[in-house]
């Protein structure tokens, strides 16, 4: 395999460049069929638009990084855009903090779920996903606006591109860490990280703190494209996270992957919105694309992240050591 | 140097049972600072319980630990790793995605104030380690390009780096060829020096004997003696381990290994035959042969080629342009399933990744390769599969209650001779044993290789890769070495002996013997 061996001492497979390949690839077809597409004003505004996908796509990363998954990603997004609609009248600050400290709650309670009482995050988060749809609903039964104006213009005019800019370098911090590092070797082999002495329980909560920590900011950035409260706003957002996180480089079965790969991804399925837009397609294509997309990826990643997959023959059941 | 005669760990009527099984009954030890001591055992008794407690995996059920007349508890790994007691285990435990410095000092990471792992300083102290251990690895590789051995040796390496008061061995040189194993071995005296005590499990008996100095016997969950190692011979360790059953059993196979080797001169019909390209990875043209009757042995240092081409003979890895001839018949297909359906049945080394299906029944891993034997219209009859398990159990002498109870619930010995028996099933006319013998006790191999002789001397034959040279000296009557992923030698007769072998593996060539 083909390797890039970077004066850190790391080295990139050639495999995780794709998805920028693809971003640059799209970012042409675009220009393309619409040619001031490239202007910055429409790219920040492009972007703005992306920002709630892009948070929960980071989110969703981190928690498929130590092998679980969150598929409550929506509903949790919905709740905290109830949340922040319905708090706003008792002052913006308490309302914003409310919902990040939501955010972060029903986060550590997945993790909680899924480390101390070892339910299968699949099935538990899926469990997680109908309750918070529950209260987003028991919270506000039907969409509202009323937001304030200065709410909306959070994500005007080049901050979308300071606040990624943030993420991305928070992240090539964060995974440099100590904790950066057990929540990679947790993802690998939590039994061998077990073994040699990582903190599971903390590192894994820490991890989905932070994962309803940007589902709190997805939800706050959706509030503010939106303008209003919506108990079905989420909704899609957990698919796309997913496929994003994948698209993005994030093996599936945890462990490898970046949280940058995760936000290209996220823009990537931004920008075929695009595409499908500028052809006059139907919306309802979209949730098509995203589908069949979200299988090609992980066929993908089957077959160039793992070594020994390519080796053998691909009906043989995968083997980890 | 440290008061050789100090006592530091001790270990005062701890017992253990899983279940109905009594795993540890009373055992007292005491371990003293700076010596290497050995625990010998079969598997299943009670030897790798004994690590795990130590090591903080399994908690003991009664009994006094004491660590430098300080009682510990080892209540979880990262307890007893604090309390200075670090385990090489045989299965490895590194995280694929980080680098070889991250996995070795994983768990125990320094920073800077910035809060970024110190890489710098992390690549340097494992430059610095493998230095002082003589081993010839790099930090910055990351560990998902390393080699079984590799990962062994620097599993080692992180364990030696917690500088622990108690260093346990499992089967630490298991995945080992004998240089690697012995610079290994060579770092202990450095650990002993400072007053370490390590504490040595194995199945390599010469091994022990000459590292050791100090070795207890551990038979059904009690310690039966512990002498110095000085004073102590192969035989009557074995004996010691194995009561009485253990001459009759090897004198057996001896005898009927001589006899084999005798017959083998003369000429027999060739049974299997098979050509591999040298485009599945091998320098040239790689050719086997097995004649009805044999047991033909696969040797080689780790990752020369040997175990690929069993691999690519049982259909387990492709090879275009690969020929293969059984009983005058070709062989075709790709999978281990056409393999298997042409009476080619390959026994994987990895028991519990490839072998066997955790959690389920002894009988159901029994015919899981034959089940339109057991089956009537596509229905499973499950009395007649328990009755074809227990026959073939019978057969084999697998110690187990009923063949109902999970495969996971038998020792290792007796879990790898249900595998055989899944093989057997098939009624095979070619087995391949790819180091399956691995990390099984004594009487378990014994007993196996009985049946691999009766087997044969119905008129099949088998091709038996091993890590152990002395298993295919006693067991081959022709032996193919491999260097650098090519055939270097083709050892028969007089020539199969440990000498001529081992020189070939490190890249003598010889001549194929007409």
């Amino acid at each position: 395999m083909t390797k890039l061996r970077t004066s850190g001492g790391y080295s990139i497979r050639l495999s995780d460049l794709t998805i920028y390949v693809v971003l640059i690839a799209l970012v042409i077809i675009n220009t393309v069929l619409q040619p001031n597409f490239i202007e910055p004003l429409n790219l920040y505004y492009v972007l703005g638009t992306a920002m709630p996908l892009i948070f929960a796509s980071a989110a969703q990363g981190m928690v498929i990084l130590i092998s679980s998954i969150d598929l409550a990603t929506g509903s949790v997004v919905s709740l905290v855009n109830v949340l922040v609609v319905t708090l706003i009248g008792r002052g913006s600050f308490v309302a914003i903090c409310l919902a990040i400290l939501a955010g972060i709650a029903m986060g550590l309670i997945a993790g909680l779920i899924t480390t101390l009482l070892r339910l299968p995050a699949i099935i538990a988060t899926l469990a997680l996903s109908s309750v918070w749809a529950g209260l987003a609903l028991y919270v506000l039964p039907t969409p509202k606006g009323g937001l304030p104006d200065w709410f909306q213009t959070v994500l005007a005019g080049s901050r979308p591109l300071w606040i990624l800019v943030g993420m991305i370098l928070l992240w090539q911090w964060f995974s440099r860490t100590k904790q950066g590092k057990h929540m990679y070797a947790i993802g690998a082999n939590e039994n061998a990280a077990y073994m040699s002495g990582v903190p599971i329980l903390k590192t894994r909560l820490l991890v989905f703190a932070i994962s309803g920590l940007l589902l709190a900011l997805s939800a706050l950035s959706l509030s503010a494209t939106t303008g209003g409260g919506d108990p079905l706003s989420g909704t899609a957002l957990t698919l796309q996270s997913i496929a994003a996180a994948v698209l993005g480089g994030i093996h599936f079965k945890g462990g490898s992957g970046s949280i940058v790969g995760a936000i290209a991804g996220a823009i990537v399925l931004a920008l075929i919105t695009n595409v499908v837009y500028y052809t006059g397609a139907s919306a309802f294509y979209q949730g098509v694309v995203y589908g069949l997309l979200l299988i090609l990826a992980l066929s993908l990643s089957r077959l160039t992240g793992d070594r020994k997959a390519t080796f053998r023959r691909s009906l043989k059941p995968r083997m980890s050591i | 140097m440290t008061d050789a005669s100090a006592t530091t760990l001790v270990l005062q009527n701890v017992m253990k049972s899983y279940g109905s099984t009594r795993a540890l009954r009373d055992v007292s030890l005491s371990f003293e600072a700076g010596e290497i001591h050995t625990v010998l055992g079969e598997n299943g008794s009670g030897k790798s319980t004994l690590v795990k407690i130590l090591s903080g995996i399994a908690s003991k059920d009664s009994g006094e630990l004491t660590l430098d007349g300080r009682p510990i508890t080892c209540t979880s790994p990262t307890v007893s790793r604090a309390d200075g007691i670090a385990t090489v285990f045989q299965e490895l435990t590194f995280v694929p995605s980080l680098t070889l410095a991250e996995n070795v000092f994983l768990g125990s990471y320094k920073r800077h104030w910035t809060g970024v792992l110190d890489s710098r300083l992390l690549n340097r102290r494992c430059d610095e380690l493998m230095d002082e251990l003589g081993f010839d690895l790099d930090g910055r590789q990351p560990a998902s390009e390393l080699s079984l051995a590799q990962l062994q040796l620097a599993e080692f390496a992180r364990a030696y780096a917690r500088e622990p008061r108690v260093l346990i061995l499992d089967e630490a040189t298991s995945a080992l060829d004998q240089p690697e194993a012995a610079a290994l071995i060579g770092n202990l005296r450095k650990l002993t020096s400072r007053g370490t005590t390590v504490i040595f499990v194995s199945h390599r008996l010469d091994e022990v004997i000459e590292v050791s100095d100090r070795i207890s016997t551990l038979v059904d969950g009690r310690i039966v003696s512990t002498r110095q190692a000085g004073s102590v011979s192969r035989e009557s360790l074995l004996n010691e381990l194995l009561g009485n059953t253990i001459d009759s059993v090897r004198d057996v196979v001896q005898e009927t290994a001589a006899i084999l080797k005798e017959a083998t001169h003369e000429a027999k019909t060739v049974l299997f035959e098979c050509e591999i390209p040298a485009s599945a990875g091998f320098r040239s043209d790689i050719r086997i042969t097995a004649r009805r009757g044999e047991i033909v042995g696969l040797a080689g240092l780790q990752g020369h080629g040997q175990k690929r081409a069993l691999r690519i003979i049982g259909g387990d890895l492709p090879a275009s342009g690969m020929r293969r001839t059984l009983a005058d018949r070709p062989v075709t297909g790709r999978s281990p399933r056409d393999a298997i359906a042409a009476g080619i049945y390959y026994i994987p080394e990895e028991r519990k990744i490839e072998g066997i299906v955790t959690g389920h029944p002894v009988a159901a891993n029994l015919v899981l390769s034959s089940l339109p034997l057991v089956s009537r219209w596509g229905w499973l009859r499950r009395a007649l599969e328990h009755r074809v398990a227990e026959e073939m159990c019978t057969r084999l002498g697998v110690r187990l209650a009923s063949v109902r109870q999970p495969i996971d619930s038998l020792s290792g010995g007796n879990q790898q001779k249900v595998v055989l028996g899944r093989g057997l099933l098939c009624e095979p006319q070619l087995l391949l044993l790819d180091d399956s013998m691995r990390g099984i006790d004594v009487r378990a191999k014994n007993e196996i290789y009985q049946h691999l002789v009766d087997f044969t001397e119905a008129g099949a034959a088998v091709l038996l890769n091993s890590t152990e040279i002395p298993e295919l000296i006693r067991l081959c009557s022709r032996v193919i070495v491999f260097h650098d992923q090519d055939v270097s030698a083709e050892l028969t007769g007089d020539d199969v002996n440990e000498a001529a072998v081992l020189r070939a593996m490190f890249g003598q060539r010889k001549a194929p013997a007409a």
